[in-house]
């Protein structure tokens, strides 16, 4: 079954696949380099023994400057695409619509809690399209919640929320797409298997769900 | 029978460098031997999914031990053993600045080493933890069992013994070199193992103060890291505070070794030396400032974010170009490819490759998918087990003259290194295709599809581990070999080899009792001295015999075992 790659995790891929890239070309021409210089200046049998000099040489400035105004070139265009792609992953979205769910992690499972009071183990339902806002927190030790196909995580840690932001894809027929959240973080003899499972309905299916997890007596759940 | 004992008791008591630079040698490679036995056993679990060959319990303790003893009981030790033979030799120093207190470090070292792995035996097992030792799962209210206190205080002798080495070996290398040693000429192992100890000095007390908080809480019920007002956070800080700066610790010896190693073999000083102990120390000051990129998915705030983002792209630079340097030695020389030139190559290409990944790492954006996952795996194994281990190993190989006045087997040792670099390539390179497989799991699901990269990975590993045992017994295999009659095998250029003798001319610690004592050569200006050392000159060469020496030593009383409490010599 073919899923719709999330937005998150399509620009991550793209800049992914660009840096791995830029390093493969650079890891190429070092150990090329390296190669070509073990080949090229290995000694050979029956060549005249080679007597070395290692006759202090007077170093020159010049290369030291060479070395760092290259090495000045390759940081500013390094930061400047990092400083560019932070706020991708962290900035709050202009959204106005924006569904939060609290996370609270425990060993060794997930709890959901949505804005009306509903609670759910193990198991997230979401409206297609919309910008959800998890915010993330733990009951008892450090956890990592991991959503997998989107590329993003954080730290759920005890005591403190960290939030992020995902952005799910559109689903306005009876598509269900699951997507899975793994626990990152070590946290005890049940971390393999603290993983949780994401499901995204149309916002129609979603709210249709939603009020069928309301629970008809009043008294089951709190704020 | 009385010999043996009487030798028994030597190495007991022995302060002088040579033996305990031996000691921590074995030491470090019988503890390689067991953390390397634990990761054959996580593979082994790992081969196919949901394998039950470890518990869940069984696997987390593995992967703790393991990390640990590799990390702070196999490679930082491994580095300090071939330091504490070669450095004195190569400043010309008669011993370490303080000789008893490097016999402390060791015997606590080894004590503390014990106390690791006997924690896994104890009633309620060891720390099923990580290496990293998280809070508050580090507490006693989720890690009861008292395997995880030893454990502890087991660290806590360990930065013991590693602070009392590098205030040692800085000490030594400050005040202990010959009169011809400046610092310009400072042979580059030496230079490597200055930014190593001054490293480590400053960044195992927050180990050891986040430990003592860490028993404080453990022994008296305080609750600095089981507190939700940031307890983990507090952790986190103090140990990366440490543990960043540990991977320079454990990484510099290894481009040190390499350095002396290229220079030897490419018959050619180090491309712009100058440039590259610069670089050493810009690495070295820099990683203080990193440690952030550990949290990076903690929920630091954006100005943070930014500012270690910044930090580590900007340590990659002279990293890069450490390794840059190192490389264009090689240019135009005169390489003889023997078994410690092809460790050094292999660990270039890991160290280059494992550099790289982590510079992706850097980018906060794609940290939030590689943090905690195998990737991160595959990159600091690339760093530290390749490129530590093999320079290491090659370190060993080089010196083994030096250290047993033998010669190994040149054909097994090469074979030996093309199977162990083969293995590791294809036990890690997998690793960076299992981005979606969080760390420290004991199995996984079919469905999960990390099946095959993981079962490419265990036949990587039960290659690399065999190969890497076969490489030390090489070595072992060849003490059967006859004595070498030179003294410099290599021919190489650097102190230890041309200078066979312990002091130099000036030297505070002069004169020698450790070594034959030789005339020392007249004094040179900087370029003769150079020229000196290749051996150009006329130089008296010790001319006494191994055994013949051994006696000479014993009669003079340096070499240690008369008592128990050996007697320490002033420095005149």
């Amino acid at each position: 079954m073919s899923q719709p790659i999330p937005t998150s995790a399509a620009d991550w891929n793209s800049f992914f696949y660009i840096a791995i890239t830029i390093a493969m070309v650079a890891l190429a021409i070092v150990i090329g380099a390296m190669i070509y210089f073990v080949v090229k200046y290995r000694e050979q049998k029956g060549q005249p023994k080679f007597v070395p000099d290692f006759t202090p040489k007077k170093s020159t400035a010049k290369d030291s400057v060479i070395f760092a105004l290259i090495s000045v070139i390759i940081l500013a265009s390094l930061v400047t695409a990092s400083y560019t792609l932070v706020p991708n992953a962290r900035f709050e979205p202009s959204d106005p619509k924006i569904l939060v769910i609290d996370v609270t992690a425990f060993q060794w499972d997930w709890r959901f809690g949505y804005p009306n009071g509903v609670t759910t183990l193990g198991n997230v339902t979401l409206p297609g399209n919309t910008t959800i806002m998890f915010n993330v927190t733990s009951a008892d030790v450090m956890h990592n919640f991991y959503l997998v196909q989107f590329r993003v995580s954080t730290e759920a840690v005890p005591g403190r929320y960290n939030v992020i932001w995902v952005t799910t894809p559109v689903a306005t027929g009876n598509e269900v797409y699951t997507y899975n959240i793994y626990c990152k973080e070590l946290c005890g003899v049940g971390h393999t298997f603290m993983d949780a499972v994401m499901t995204i309905v149309s916002p129609a299916a979603y709210e249709k769900w939603l009020a069928s997890q309301m629970p008809s007596n009043s008294t089951a759940t709190g704020g | 029978m009385k010999a043996i004992v009487f030798s028994i008791k030597e190495w007991l008591t022995t302060t002088h460098h040579k033996q305990i630079g031996i000691l921590y040698i074995v030491t470090a490679i019988f503890f390689m031997a067991v953390a390397g036995m634990l990761g054959e056993m996580m593979r082994t679990q790992l081969a196919v999914p949901m394998n039950n060959f470890l518990t869940a319990f069984d696997y987390e303790q593995t992967v703790t031990l393991h990390g640990l003893l590799m990390i702070l009981w196999v490679l930082t030790p491994l580095a300090a053993g071939i330091a504490n033979y070669v450095v004195p030799l190569q400043i010309g120093a008669k011993d370490l600045a303080f000789p008893r207190m490097n016999a402390t470090s060791y015997w606590t070292y080894l004590f503390s080493g014990v106390m690791m792995i006997s924690t896994v035996f104890l009633p309620g097992g060891g720390p099923d933890t990580g290496w990293t030792l998280y809070a508050p799962l580090n507490t006693i209210q989720f890690t009861p069992q008292p395997g995880m206190t030893l454990a502890v205080l087991g660290l806590l002798l360990l930065s013991l013994s590693i602070t009392m080495s590098s205030i040692n070996f800085l000490t030594t290398i400050v005040k202990n070199r010959a009169k011809g040693v400046t610092w310009r000429r400072l042979p580059l192992f030496t230079w490597s193992i200055v930014f190593t100890m001054a490293l480590a000095l400053f960044a195992f007390p927050p180990l050891a103060a986040g430990l003592l908080l860490l028993s404080s809480d453990r022994f008296l019920g305080t609750v600095f890291f089981s507190s939700t007002q940031g307890g983990g956070i507090l952790w986190d800080e103090l140990f990366w505070f440490f543990g960043h700066p540990e991977v320079y610790i454990v990484v510099f010896p290894a481009l040190g070794v390499i350095a002396e190693v290229f220079q030897t073999f490419a018959k050619k000083p180090l491309f712009s030396r100058n440039v590259f102990i610069i670089e050493f120390a810009a690495v070295a000051f820099l990683s203080m400032g990193v440690w952030m990129h550990h949290m990076f998915t903690t929920g630091v705030n954006y100005s943070v974010l930014q500012t270690f983002s910044f930090t580590t792209l900007a340590i990659s630079v002279p990293f890069e170009g450490l390794v840059l340097a190192l490389v264009l030695t090689l240019y135009k020389s005169h390489i003889t490819l023997n078994t410690p030139m092809l460790y050094c190559l292999g660990a270039i290409f890991t160290v280059t490759l494992g550099g790289i990944t982590g510079v992706l790492q850097a980018f906060p954006v794609l940290d939030y998918t590689f943090n905690g996952t195998y990737w991160i795996v595959g990159h600091f194994h690339y760093v530290m087990a390749g490129t530590t281990l093999f320079a290491l190993l090659a370190g060993l190989y080089y010196w083994w003259p030096k250290i047993t006045k033998r010669k190994y087997n040149e054909k097994f040792g090469v074979i030996t290194f093309l199977v162990a670099f083969v293995g590791f390539n294809v036990l890690y390179f997998p690793y960076f295709f299992l981005i979606a497989m969080p760390r420290r799991i004991f199995t996984y699901t079919v469905a999960s599809g990390f099946a095959s990269a993981n079962l490419v990975a265990t036949i990587g590993a039960y290659v690399f581990g065999p190969a890497a045992a076969v490489a030390v017994l090489v070595l072992i295999l060849s003490l059967r070999n006859p004595v070498l009659k030179e003294a410099n095998p290599w021919e190489a250029q650097e102190l230890e080899w041309t200078q066979n003798y312990q002091h130099l001319p000036g030297s505070p610690t002069a004169p020698s009792s450790t070594e034959v004592a030789v005339d020392p050569p007249a004094k040179k200006s900087a370029g003769q001295w150079y020229w000196c050392m290749t051996g150009s000159c006329k130089q008296p060469r010790p001319t006494l015999s191994g055994r013949k020496k051994l006696a000479f030593q014993r009669k003079q009383g340096s070499i240690s075992g008369k008592s128990l409490m050996p007697e320490e010599k002033s420095g005149e």
